[in-house]
Formats: C-alpha cells, sequence, structure tokens
C-alpha cells in the first residue's frame, strides 16, 4: 500500500523534509513521476481495502474517470516541479508534494471517509505554500484561506456522517440530492470548487501564494473538487444554472483586475463554470467534456501560470500597471504566454479549442438555450480577459522602464512542455479523447466548429482593439476590485466592533437603570419596613381587625366575578 | 509572415487585418452550414454577433461598473496584499519569490 501513488508522494515529502537542498528539487521530479508509474501499473478496480473507526475503507479505486484525473495531477505536478527546480526552501517543497499526494490520494479515494481525509490534508498542505511567502499579507491571507478550506471540509465530515446515518453506506459513487446529508456534500464540494459566493477564496489566496506554489495549486485543489462533483453529482439539475452563472459572473472582474495572477484566478473560475455545467448536464458527452476540460484547463492554466510567474520572477510584479513591452526582453516566455492564452480562447489546433467545445455542444443538444449561449459568452470572453489582455498588457503594450531577461532555463522547459501539451491535444485530439471515461461520439474539427471559432476571435479581438482605441478597456488607476470578499474582510470587521460595543454601552446603561430602580425600591421598603419605621411600630387590636376585614370584603368580592 | 507581422505596427492597421478577416469570415458562413447536428437552423452569424456585441457589451458594463467597484490598495487594512510593495528592487533573484 505503501507503493499507492499518494502514499508515494506523502512518503516522499516526509523524506524531504531531511534532504539537502538539490535532492528536494530532484524529488519533486522523481515523486510524482514515481507516482504516475505506480497509477498506471494499477488494474481498475477497488484496491486496499482497510476497516478503521468501523468503517470499510477503500482507499485506492481505479477506473476510467479516477484514472484520467490521477494522470492529469501528476503530469502537473511535474510540470510544476520543473518550473521550481530553483526552489530551495524546504517549506515550500515539503508542501508541494504533500498537497500532492493529498489531492491524488482524493480522486482515488473510493469512500467519503478516506476522501475527508484527503480534503483536509490538500487544506493543510497548500496553505504552507501560502504562508511560504512569509510576509505579514501572506500570512493573513493563508489564515483565511485555511479557514475556508477547512470549513469545506467540516461541511464534508458532517454530510459523510448524515448520509451513513441515512443510508449506512460512505461509498463515494453517485450521491445526488438524496438526503441532507448530501446536500451539505454538495456545499463541501462546492466551496473547494468556487461556486458563486463561495468563490473568493480562489482570488484571495492564489496571487498570495509564492511564484511556484501558484502552479501547482491551480492545479489541483478545484480540479478535485470537479472530479468529486463529475462522481458524486453527475446529472444534478442545479449545477447547470449554478454553473452557467460561474462562467459568465468573474469575466468584469477579470477584465478589471490589476494584478495579473488574480485576473487569472478569475479566468479560471470562469473555466471551472463550463466544467460544472458539464456535470450538471450529466450525458456522456458532457461528462466527457467536464473531464476533458479540466485535464486541458489544468495545462494551459499551468501554462499562463507559469509565463506570469516567470515574468513575476524576473521583474518582481505581475501587475498590469507595472509591466509592459517584454516581448523583447522575454521571448521565450512570451510565446509560451501566447500558446497558453490562444488555448484558452479555444484556438483552432490548440488544447481549449478540442475540450471547451464538448460542454458547449451538449448543453445546445439537450436543449439548455439559455445556458449554451451564456457559455458562448463566457468564451468570448475568456478570449478577451484572457486570451489577448494577459499577453497584451505583459509583453505588448507601451514598454515601460523595466530591466528584464529571459526566464531561466529550467522556466523555460516547463513553460515548453506545457505548451507542447497544449499543441499535441490541439492537433491530435485522439491523444485526449482516447482517455476520457465515457462512451461519446465526438468530432473536434469539423468546418463549422473552425469556422464559428474562428469568427468568434476574430470579431473578440476586433472589438477588443477597437475598445482599448476609444479608452473604454484601459486601466482607470489602480487599486482592488471589491467582491463578496468585501463581506467578511470588510464589513463585518468594521460592524462587528461596534455592534459589540454599541451593546457594550447600551448593557450598561440598562444596568444602571436596574440599580437606580431597585435601589429606589430598597429605600422605600426601608423607610416603611424597618424596625423603627411605620410597618413595624406597635398596633392596636382594634385596627388590625379592621384591616382584616378590609382584606377579606375585598377577597369576596373579587369572588363574586 | 515576419514580413507581414511587421507591417502591421500600427492599430489602424490591426483593425483592417481584423475586418477583413471578419468580412471573409461572415461571408464563408453564409455558404457553410455552421449548425449541422441541430435540425433546425440557428441564428446566422451567432458567433461574430456574440463575439462582438456580446464582449462589447460586457467589457461597456465593467467600463461604468469600475468606478463602483474600485477600492484603493489598503482598503481591507493597511498592508494586505495589495498594499504590499512590490517591484522589481523586492525580488528576491536567489530563492525566486517575492519577498
Amino acid at each position: 500500500m505503501l507503493l499507492a501513488p499518494p502514499f508515494i508522494l506523502v512518503l516522499a515529502a516526509a523524506i524531504c523534509a531531511f534532504l539537502p537542498s538539490r535532492w528536494r528539487a530532484g524529488l519533486l521530479l522523481a515523486a510524482p513521476a514515481a507516482a504516475l508509474m505506480s497509477l498506471l501499473s494499477y488494474s481498475s478496480g477497488e484496491h486496499h481495502m482497510l476497516t478503521a473507526l468501523g468503517f470499510e475503507l477503500t482507499v485506492v479505486r481505479v477506473d476510467e474517470l479516477s484514472r484520467i484525473f490521477g494522470i492529469i495531477f501528476s503530469i502537473a505536478a511535474l510540470l510544476a516541479g520543473v518550473f521550481a527546480w530553483h526552489v530551495d526552501d524546504r517549506m515550500q517543497q515539503v508542501a508541494t508534494l504533500a498537497y500532492t499526494g493529498a489531492a491524488m490520494g482524493g480522486v482515488l479515494a473510493g469512500d467519503l471517509v478516506t476522501l475527508f481525509l484527503w480534503w483536509e490534508g490538500t487544506a493543510l498542505a497548500s496553505v504552507f505554500l501560502i504562508w511560504a511567502r512569509r510576509t505579514p499579507a501572506a500570512m493573513a491571507t493563508g489564515m483565511r484561506y485555511l479557514i475556508i478550506q477547512v470549513t469545506s471540509g467540516v461541511l464534508l465530515l458532517a454530510g459523510l456522517l448524515l448520509h451513513f446515518y441515512y443510508t449506512g453506506s460512505i461509498a463515494f459513487d453517485h450521491l445526488g440530492l438524496a438526503n441532507t446529508g448530501t446536500v451539505l456534500i454538495l456545499v463541501a464540494f462546492g466551496i473547494k470548487c468556487a461556486f458563486p459566493l463561495l468563490h473568493n477564496w480562489l482570488q484571495d489566496a492564489y496571487p498570495a501564494a509564492t511564484i511556484t506554489g501558484t502552479v501547482v495549486m491551480s492545479a489541483l485543489t478545484t480540479k478535485m473538487a470537479i472530479y468529486a462533483l463529475a462522481r458524486g453529482y453527475a446529472g444534478t439539475d442545479v449545477l447547470i444554472s449554478i454553473g452557467a452563472v460561474m462562467a459568465l459572473f468573474p469575466i468584469v472582474f477579470a477584465l478589471l483586475e490589476d494584478d495579473l495572477r488574480r485576473v487569472l484566478a478569475y479566468s479560471m473560475n470562469s473555466q471551472l463554470g463550463f466544467m460544472v455545467v458539464g456535470v450538471g448536464i450529466g450525458t456522456d458527452l458532457s461528462l466527457n467534456g467536464t473531464v476533458a476540460h479540466a485535464v486541458c484547463s489544468i495545462l494551459y492554466t499551468g501554462l499562463l501560470f507559469m509565463s506570469v510567474g516567470a515574468v513575476m520572477y524576473r521583474t518582481g510584479s505581475a501587475r498590469t500597471s507595472e509591466l509592459g513591452g517584454l516581448f523583447r526582453a522575454m521571448p521565450l516566455t512570451a510565446v509560451c504566454c501566447l500558446v497558453g492564452a490562444a488555448s484558452i480562447s479555444a484556438m483552432p489546433l490548440l488544447s481549449g479549442f478540442v475540450s471547451k467545445s464538448m460542454t458547449v455542444s451538449a448543453a445546445l443538444y439537450e436543449g439548455h438555450h439559455l445556458v449554451w449561449l451564456s457559455l458562448l459568452l463566457a468564451s468570448a470572453a475568456a478570449i478577451a480577459h484572457t486570451g489577448i489582455r494577459v499577453p497584451y498588457v505583459i509583453f505588448f503594450s507601451e514598454a515601460r522602464d523595466i530591466e528584464a531577461s529571459e526566464a531561466p532555463q529550467h522556466m523555460r522547459w516547463a513553460m515548453l512542455a506545457a505548451a507542447g501539451l497544449c499543441v499535441l491535444i490541439g492537433v491530435i485530439p485522439a491523444s485526449l479523447h482516447g482517455l476520457l471515461p465515457y462512451d461519446a461520439e465526438y468530432k473536434s474539427y469539423s468546418l463549422a466548429h473552425v469556422l464559428t471559432q474562428l469568427q468568434m476571435i476574430v470579431f473578440v479581438a476586433l472589438a477588443y482593439v477597437l475598445l482599448v482605441r476609444k479608452g473604454l478597456l484601459t486601466n482607470r488607476g489602480v487599486g482592488v476590485i471589491a467582491d463578496t470578499d468585501v463581506v467578511y474582510r470588510r464589513w463585518i470587521p468594521r460592524v462587528l466592533p461596534m455592534l459589540v460595543s454599541g451593546l457594550g454601552t447600551a448593557q450598561r446603561a440598562a444596568g444602571l437603570r436596574v440599580e437606580s430602580a431597585l435601589g429606589g425600591l430598597h429605600r422605600g421598603l426601608v423607610r416603611i419596613a424597618s424596625p423603627d419605621a411605620w410597618l413595624a411600630q406597635g398596633w392596636r387590636v382594634g385596627s388590625m381587625m379592621l384591616i382584616v376585614i378590609v382584606v377579606m370584603l375585598a377577597v369576596l368580592i373579587a369572588n363574586l366575578f | 509572415m515576419k514580413a507581414f507581422l511587421m507591417w502591421v505596427d500600427t492599430p489602424e492597421k490591426l483593425v483592417k487585418c481584423l475586418a477583413i478577416a471578419g468580412a471573409v469570415l461572415v461571408l464563408l458562413d453564409l455558404v457553410i452550414d455552421t449548425y449541422p447536428y441541430v435540425p433546425r437552423n440557428g441564428v446566422p452569424m451567432l458567433y461574430a454577433i456574440l463575439g462582438f456585441l456580446g464582449f462589447g457589451i460586457v467589457a461597456l458594463m465593467a467600463y461604468v461598473i469600475t468606478p463602483i467597484l474600485r477600492r484603493p490598495d489598503n482598503y481591507y487594512s493597511a498592508g494586505s496584499l495589495d498594499d504590499e510593495s512590490a517591484g522589481p528592487a523586492s525580488a528576491d533573484r536567489t530563492t525566486g519569490d517575492v519577498k
């Protein structure tokens, strides 16, 4: 069992902690490669069953769906390892291996308890990729990230316990919205997969992590959640609407943001929306589309994060307001960035063209016309906010006075390899289609598809250029764009102290009033009932009798009614 | 190809190229059935319209929304991520990460 893919990586992480610098960098390449080998050696089926805490656990379940995610995770980790060859930071390197292992364990988990353990594992390991920046802001961001990720894990635990209570099963197969437990599990998956309103940790954390950390983070957490959705909630209608909103809402933010890594985080959020729609539709074609798009998105988003990271490595900035005209200084990075950008734009001969249209077509075939239009609009916008804007502002816009040189050799290799895979999938779609889990006939290259996609790209480019010329798309001042995190980062921290201090004041005022009222009562009682006061004086029998008679009369009269 | 790329050196020429390419693609749209898998005919040139108008409207929306959503860098707290000064001087080339 120690040779199962997740354990190879976790073991490597443990060993990594005690190795010298270059050995650690080497292990970052060797461990994902070994995990990939190990994964490919498994036959389909359930492996490594064990009983713990009274549960029957299935530690490794390999089938068509989990296998392709495991493969792409190890490839992504390998590429990220090449990209991070220069890193000499024990914390980051150990965290990267442990994080990859946890994500791998998550997609191979055959039951919900095992899934939960790995689910929390990804949260705990990945937060160190943010903390490795070692700045106060990164510490704070990491803490927010951890709280949200752990909340997702806690919801998963609560959900699985309820599900177990209702059904007596912890199997991680199709769940659907069958009971309260599975609803909670869906919310847990939704947090990790950045559903609208649950999304903000993504845009908060990814720009805060280290250059190399963001590359590996972008590949794993959200795609593990997409896998979990595809496994548990295929064909759940509500996901179609959620996915459509998710594809659309990040557009405006991606167009406005100044920090390019945040632009990419929004862009990725929108791409995740396509995958969620695919899961919601739940046909063989749409699920294949989800998986294919997850694979392609890991590659081209990783590539884009790498090229922006390389620029950041050389210039110290990933801000549109501080970059420009770097094409001459970093030509190869620029070309790789263009390949990634063209891939997300679904340019023919590149990976996005092959994968994106599967989900979009499935929405049309199943009659979800509004969703289909939303996805088309989101594709059009992706061409602009990532496909054109990201390479344009870094490499081709007005040159600024920046000293920079080409990315280091290992970064160039990593970017070239990722770009090569994007081209490979684009030119030979069968290389990806052969790995997809379901049987669905889909022809990527048809005259109609190429024509319509080229139309879209050319017209978006035209609109973009015209808008930039009119000054309607230029950066209007820098600064953060308020998103939903304004609620928990600004409003609650502002309102809560006011509320608390207000309540405190009110409580003190009320206390004083009660005290004075009680004091008055006490003084009154003292006045009439103290030993030498009026009530305590010696009373005559006659007047006592009179009082008794008056009281008895009052009782009698009260009884009449 | 290189000569062509060198020729496109002003925005005007770029717009001209894109407009010509767009016109060709739209003409092709009239000849080729762009909805081969759906029984009834769809909107012609839908992708061109969505690309140009759809994106244009979204971009203008973004233009209008910007002043409402834009906040200063230290909006959340002084020393938050966006407020942390980056820049060439702060990049540590040995560990490769921005301090």
